[in-house]
């Protein structure tokens, strides 16, 4: 007997780009055809084509900022320039919702892709000199800094989640809100994005001739992106829960789906065949056909590649229906937000449900001949749309599309599925493979300093070919999976996928960006670093070479990367979206990474490359152990006590006194709820954002037959951004 | 001429190291770079910009549409004013 899903809906919106600081006035600006580009003062003189992007007014956003935080206790503003604008969009959505005070325990999930490498933040052109391995830069960088430091400033102490899915990670964490809301874990989750125009980053996209003046969606004469920036936030809340506070809801979030290109790292499959496998599973999933969709929000990126393989997409889903199919691209008045874009995207397509006012292609001159959809031209199109869907699709093939309307819908019951393991993957310094970490890890002998680094020839594992430029990170998870999980999948492609995790991801080409910036200018940034400086490309380049096309997914959640992957892994086989997957992180070594961490003290001479990653499984079929429940919290100035509050509230909530085993990298407080601790870190060194997935493959091993020495074990982390989580696994 | 067959040369080396392609004698004259010999968009622009970094020419962006086969590369290369060196 099935029963009804929960039913989300969007009850508060934010957002912050170059057309202005609220969602009205931004919608107003794009239905109005303005252009939110200009000269960026900091690019002049650099020998670039172009030195425009579409940037937010420094003073003003400094100002508004400020005012947030006013005299608060978290209120100061020494964060980067993309956090300070999350925090205004953040702050602007909770207050839409009317939401007081800290965000407290209810959930934060945001996409940042970039981080903060060359950042607008200070102004001064610091970033061309900068040292690198500065504590204050380190501190900085990643997606996962960049999003704690909202976090902190909004008051989060519950799970918070920094989803690192490129161009569509802003549609991954919606997706990640409404699974919350609609499987009952939360009754109200703040979702969305933030992303600047990094320097570097620019540069790089620059070089690789991708970026253009003005962006011309859709348009014979299309010529590339315009780069944006801001941040968007949405409250996306339980229905019953939003109806008896007397909330107004702006909104229903029906479905969202994915799926991923298994093509190339920065060119979209030409046919279209992944985007258009995501719209199908978000029609899916909101029980829709083609006609029921009134107005799509496109990609719409105005690169030569991304709109002729969107509308090929198109084409093929809504066959018959697409030339009536009303589309837009917002991208050509905002510029594209990257991690953001799909966040603000949402804002804007709510208000167009809303007003019943559809968006026009900004930019929009010529339209590609035979389109076959009908793209709304030279101004905003009156249309009562009753439900509207938003895409998104980024660098390694990464495709999501959420479908939002403006009435609520009686859909069937997702019943969570049980998640279980059945297979385990290792590295931990020169020690490949799962026999040879758990040999090291139970003999307690620690990782000398020459075992530090991986010693295997990538060739031996991974062929000879396809391997310049390759990110360190992607070699090992490749490397890994190589030798411990050949077959990997028992399921077809598209039922399968990864999450991968990771502390500072893809570092190694961003500092190889920053490094050729540093020694030649803008002009010499090599442009084939882009495709391994993209956060998600360890799992991206991996899920290609093995034409893996169900889903795709990175988390950057610090050094609980990796076992957060895990637990946001499950939530997709768990809702039944895909059947396998092969989750948890690696991290390669890096010399100013290493040294950088070394001269804050951070596991000063402790630092060793590490993978660690579970194949988890909707089938017990060769299973021996099942992921049983999580927990996450966040404190940025004490995560150690965030992560004993995650194992407090799991334990009360599995009615557990205490547990017998607990696993954890590095050393915690957590004596007093088990009656075993092992700490993986000492032994197997400091991975950082492996070293919480090395420590859930090291307890899952412990529930293995024939060696089995408990039946349940915890998995805790920390992390140095403020992250925890706790996650709980037992034999079956 | 000497000067054309070296930078036929140096480019078909350069085209083999970047597209990982074993046999160089597979890129002949009419070979079509994407369909023949599998050379993506990213591959495409790194041999454009090598070329460009090794030889010290400028390749007009309007002139990379027009290369198709490595002939067209040869060509497109020697009216920038690239010479074997």
């Amino acid at each position: 007997m099935s029963g009804v899903r929960r039913t989300a809906v969007i009850t508060g919106m934010g957002a912050v780009c170059s057309l202005g600081t609220t969602p009205d006035a931004i919608f107003d600006a794009v239905t109005a055809g303005t252009v939110g580009s200009r000269e960026v003062a900091r690019w002049q003189g650099e020998g670039l084509r172009i030195t425009r992007a579409a940037v937010v007014d420094h003073d003003g956003l400094q100002k508004l900022a400020g005012a947030t935080v006013g005299s608060s206790a978290a209120g100061n503003l020494d964060m980067p320039w993309a956090s300070k604008m999350g925090l205004v969009a953040a702050r602007r959505a909770l207050a839409d919702a009317g939401i007081q005070g800290p965000l407290g325990d209810r959930p934060f999930v945001a996409c940042c892709t970039i981080g903060a490498p060359g950042s607008a933040e200070p102004a001064d052109k610091a970033w061309a000199s900068m040292d690198i391995t500065a504590p204050e830069a380190l501190a900085r960088y990643a997606e996962g800094a960049v999003v704690g430091f909202v976090a902190e400033a909004i008051g989060c102490s519950g799970r918070v989640q920094c989803v690192m899915s490129t161009c569509a990670g802003g549609n991954y964490a919606v997706g990640a809100a409404l699974d919350l809301v609609t499987s009952g874990q939360a009754s109200q989750v703040l979702a969305g994005g933030v992303e600047e125009v990094s320097t570097m980053v620019f540069t790089s996209f620059h070089q690789l001739r991708a970026v253009a003046e003005t962006c011309k969606p859709f348009d014979v004469d299309r010529k590339g992106l315009l780069f944006g920036e801001g941040a968007a936030f949405v409250v996306i809340e339980d229905e019953e829960h939003a109806k008896a506070r007397g909330a107004r809801i702006l909104a229903y979030v029906l479905g969202v789906g994915y799926a991923n290109d298994a093509h190339h790292l920065v060119a979209p499959d030409q046919d279209g065949a992944g985007a258009a496998m995501a719209v199908r599973n978000a029609l899916c999933e909101a029980e829709l056909t083609p006609a029921d969709i009134d107005y799509v929000n496109a990609h719409g990126t105005g690169t030569e590649a991304n709109d002729a393989a969107e509308l090929a997409a198109l084409r093929s889903v809504f066959a018959d229906k697409a030339p009536a199919l009303a589309v837009s691209s917002t991208k050509g008045a905002t510029g594209h937000l990257m991690g953001a874009a799909g966040a603000l995207e949402a804002v804007l397509t709510t208000i167009a449900l809303q007003r019943g006012l559809l968006p026009y292609n900004v930019g929009l001159d010529t339209p590609i001949a035979d389109a076959g959809v009908d793209l709304i031209r030279d101004k905003p199109r009156a249309k009562d749309a009753r439900i509207a869907m938003s895409t998104g699709f980024g660098f390694g093939g990464n495709d999501a599309a959420i479908v939002l309307a403006k009435s609520g819908k009686a859909l069937s019951e997702i019943v969570p599925r049980p998640v279980y393991v059945k297979g385990v993957a290792a590295l931990a310094g020169s020690l490949l493979g799962v026999d040879a970490v758990l040999e090291r890890f139970d003999s307690g002998f620690a990782l000398q300093e020459a075992e530090r680094r991986a010693t295997f020839a990538p060739e031996d594992l991974l062929g000879k070919k396809g391997l310049r430029h390759v990110d360190r990170g992607a070699i090992l998870w490749a490397a890994a999976l190589a030798h411990d999980l050949a077959d990997t999948f028992a399921v077809p492609s598209e039922r399968a996928g990864a999450v991968f995790g990771a502390a500072y991801p893809a570092f190694q080409q961003v500092v190889g960006i920053v490094r050729d910036f540093q020694e030649g200018g803008a002009t010499n940034v090599n442009p084939m670093r882009v495709p391994f400086a993209t956060a998600n490309c360890a799992s991206s380049w991996w899920l290609i070479r093995r034409g893996i096309k169900g889903f795709s997914g990175a988390i950057g959640n610090g050094e609980c990367a990796g076992l957060d992957a895990i637990v946001s892994g499950a939530q997709q086989i768990a809702r039944g979206r895909v059947d396998e997957l092969v989750t948890g992180g690696a991290e390669g070594e890096l010399a100013e990474l290493w040294t950088g961490l070394g001269r804050i003290g951070w596991h000063a001479g402790r630092l060793a490359e590490g993978m660690g990653a579970l194949l988890l499984s909707a089938s017990p079929a060769g299973a021996w152990a099942r992921l049983v429940d999580s927990e996450s919290t966040f404190n940025r100035r004490n995560a150690a006590a965030a992560a004993e509050r995650a194992v407090e509230r799991l334990l009360a909530r599995q009615k557990l006194p205490l547990v017998d085993v607990v696993v954890t990298p590095r050393p915690l407080a957590l004596e007093t709820v088990a009656n075993t601790v092992h700490v993986t870190g000492e032994t197997l060194g400091e991975t950082l954002g492996a070293g919480s997935a090395l420590a859930a493959v090291v307890a899952v091993s412990l529930l293995r037959p024939p060696k089995r020495t408990s039946t349940q074990v915890l998995v805790v982390s920390d992390s140095m951004d403020g992250y925890a989580t706790a996650a709980l696994f037992e034999g079956v | 001429m000497r000067a054309m067959a070296d930078l036929r040369e140096e480019l078909r080396a350069i085209i083999a190291e970047i597209a990982e392609i074993d046999d160089p004698s597979r890129i002949t004259d009419d070979a079509n770079l994407y369909q023949e010999l599998g050379v993506d968009s990213m591959q495409a622009l790194e041999i454009v910009l090598e070329l460009e970094k090794r030889f010290n020419v400028a390749i007009p962006e309007a002139k990379l549409k027009e290369i198709k086969t490595f002939g067209d590369a040869l060509r497109v290369a020697k009216d920038a004013g690239a010479t074997a060196g």
